[in-house]
């Protein structure tokens, strides 16, 4: 199957990228998808997907509280925080 | 110094003939006259020299913990939080995490001195190398080549001894193949023996920690170091670690070693004769070679793709330009913001694999290509198990050729898309894989991969450390580089 150019853009759209970049990589995602195509050979009749290697069952912790507030590194590694907030651009038209 | 084993500069430090203060100096005097390698993103000098003084002040005192005073490396997708992480993306380039590492914590606790982070493909999304935004790293065998990828900053950095032991991670191959590719010994172990805490996801499926060193012997010794349950981490196994250091040197007979027609279909002419070569050395220790069918193999490569891509379209959606990380200079609104951030924050590699990803997980694909490909995922996982469960090893060559010149990869070149046809499996599949040098073509390093069943990594490290003692593959050094 061939993805049109029209089609990823839509992807990079959900994948907040730009559509600049779908033009660029539309060939090499074919060349992915080309080779992808190839497991629709495989019948998988009654196979259940596997989603853990191991299959253990899941490992959870107690329920505790472990972790105090880390606002402060929080706000060290964000590009702006001010008072507990990020800062972002305007969500609301207008303003 | 350098050309000590690991476990021969333990012993020297211990016993105090060498201190740690000069073992860090010598490596570090070696990192500088490398730095063409362009092998680390990140060093930590100053620290790493204080550290080395207070390691020789315990070592005085004699109750320092077995791996106190070496030096070593980690990949830059270990988060570190005296140290920059970048996973060589300029979308984390100016990064320092919170916390570190859980593998960070046990090789610090164990006494080790990480001397600085890595280069790497971006995002651990590649196998050149070529992807960091810091410049791609050379081979120390032939600087034209590539070290291979993505942990190729540890195998460059190992392969021309500026550490005598480093971190890697292999999402489908990304240990083994550089360490093929750079002649060196390196580990995937079975997903969840060493904790992902802190290691910055790509496909969480498929990721798992591993190690870079030159022989099997200190494999084991570092093995031992870091495995282990971590509650931090719930796909980390809780089960104990058996002494791996102690089973290497038990006998090997009997052996059953399975060989796959499919492994030397496409391989090298010389690879493939120095993996025949390697056979014959345990074929003379009593070994039996068993021919193997593997049906499944066709399949390996694009169901890795499907679930790679897609896990790695998930992961990397965190990063938005608001919570940490690059952010644009310039964006009207919120959408802006995020769609510009990340399209100048990443690199054209991660974001073919994101779209890629994205593209498998729409709803009108979701099930057609990413839960089919699960579903092939059990087969192929199964297939393995079944044929683990009738040999005791499956060995064959690590790649179908040795390092690619700078520059010649394309995504759409047929020796790039097969190079990690050997390796992806043992990711879909949880198992371990060792790739060890067993000899050169064209004086670059041919790597041998020994993939066993879940939890046989002292399995694995006895036959390496075996066919190490009747070779010396392993112990060749880079002429630039002795």
């Amino acid at each position: 199957m061939t993805i049109t150019l029209e089609h990823f853009k839509k992807i990079a759209d959900l994948a907040y990228l730009d559509t600049q970049d779908a033009e660029r990589l539309l060939h090499e995602a074919n060349v992915v998808l080309k080779q992808i195509d190839t497991l629709h050979d495989v019948d998988t009749t009654n196979i259940e997907p596997l989603i853990h290697p191991l299959n253990p069952s899941q490992t959870l912790r107690v329920d505790e509280v472990t972790e105090n507030s880390c606002v402060d590194e929080l706000a060290h590694i964000a590009p702006t925080f001010v008072d507990s907030h990020y800062l972002v651009p305007s969500v609301m038209r207008g303003k | 110094m350098h050309t000590l084993s690991l476990r021969g500069l333990i012993q020297a430090l211990q016993t105090k003939k060498l201190s740690s203060t000069e073992l860090v100096d010598h490596y570090f005097k070696r990192i500088h006259k490398a730095q063409a390698l362009n092998a680390f993103i990140h060093l930590d000098e100053e620290r790493a020299r204080e550290l080395a003084k207070e390691a020789d002040k315990q070592l005085q005192r004699g109750n320092a913990p077995h791996l106190t005073g070496i030096p070593m490396a980690h990949k830059d997708n270990f988060c570190t939080k005296d140290m920059p992480t970048t996973c060589a993306s300029n979308m984390l380039a100016h990064f320092t995490p919170p916390y570190n590492a859980t593998v960070v914590n046990r090789f610090a606790d164990h006494g080790c001195i990480s001397v600085g982070k890595t280069n790497m493909d971006e995002f651990a999304m590649g196998s050149t190398n070529e992807s960091s935004y810091f410049g791609a790293v050379k081979n120390p065998w032939n600087m034209d080549h590539v070290p291979g990828g993505s942990s190729g900053g540890s195998a460059s950095a190992v392969a021309a001894r500026l550490v005598p032991f480093a971190t890697g991670t292999d999402t489908g191959g990304s240990v083994r193949q550089p360490a093929a590719f750079s002649g060196i010994c390196g580990l995937k172990p079975t997903y969840g023996l060493i904790s992902r805490f802190g290691q910055i996801a790509y496909a969480s499926s498929l990721d798992q920690a591993g190690l870079f060193a030159n022989s099997a012997d200190d494999l084991a010794i570092a093995l031992q170091a870091v495995a282990g349950f971590d509650p931090h981490d719930s796909t980390s196994i809780n089960q104990p670690v058996p002494s791996l250091t102690e089973q290497l040197n038990h006998p090997i007979k009997p052996l059953r070693i399975g060989v796959a027609p499919d492994f030397f279909s496409q391989v090298d002419t010389e690879i493939q004769q120095a993996i025949m070569d390697a056979l014959k050395v345990f074929e003379q220790a009593g070994a039996e070679i068993v021919d193997i069918n593997l049906k499944l193999r066709p399949y390996w490569l694009p169901c890795y793709a499907v679930i790679a891509n897609a896990e790695a379209s998930s992961n990397l959606s965190r990063y938005d330009g608001i919570r940490f990380g690059y952010r644009t200079s310039h964006a009207e609104n919120l959408r802006e913001l995020i769609t510009k951030s990340r399209s100048e924050g990443f690199g054209m590699q991660v974001k073919r694999r994101i779209l890629t990803g994205t593209h498998v997980l729409s709803s009108e694909h979701f099930d057609t290509h990413y839960v089919h490909a699960q579903k092939v995922r059990r087969m192929i996982a199964d297939e393995l198990k079944q044929t683990l469960s009738t040999v005791d090893v499956l060995i064959g060559p690590t790649t179908p050729s040795c390092a690619f010149k700078l520059n010649e990869s394309h995504c759409d070149s047929p020796k790039y898309q097969l190079s990690d046809q050997f390796t992806v499996p043992v990711n879909l599949a949880g198992l371990p894989g060792l790739s060890i040098p067993v000899g050169f073509n064209h004086a670059l390093p041919i790597g041998m991969q020994l993939i066993g069943n879940h939890f046989s990594e002292a399995r694995l490290l006895q036959l390496a450390h075996a066919y190490q003692q009747c070779t010396n593959w392993h112990s060749m050094i880079p002429g630039e580089w002795k």
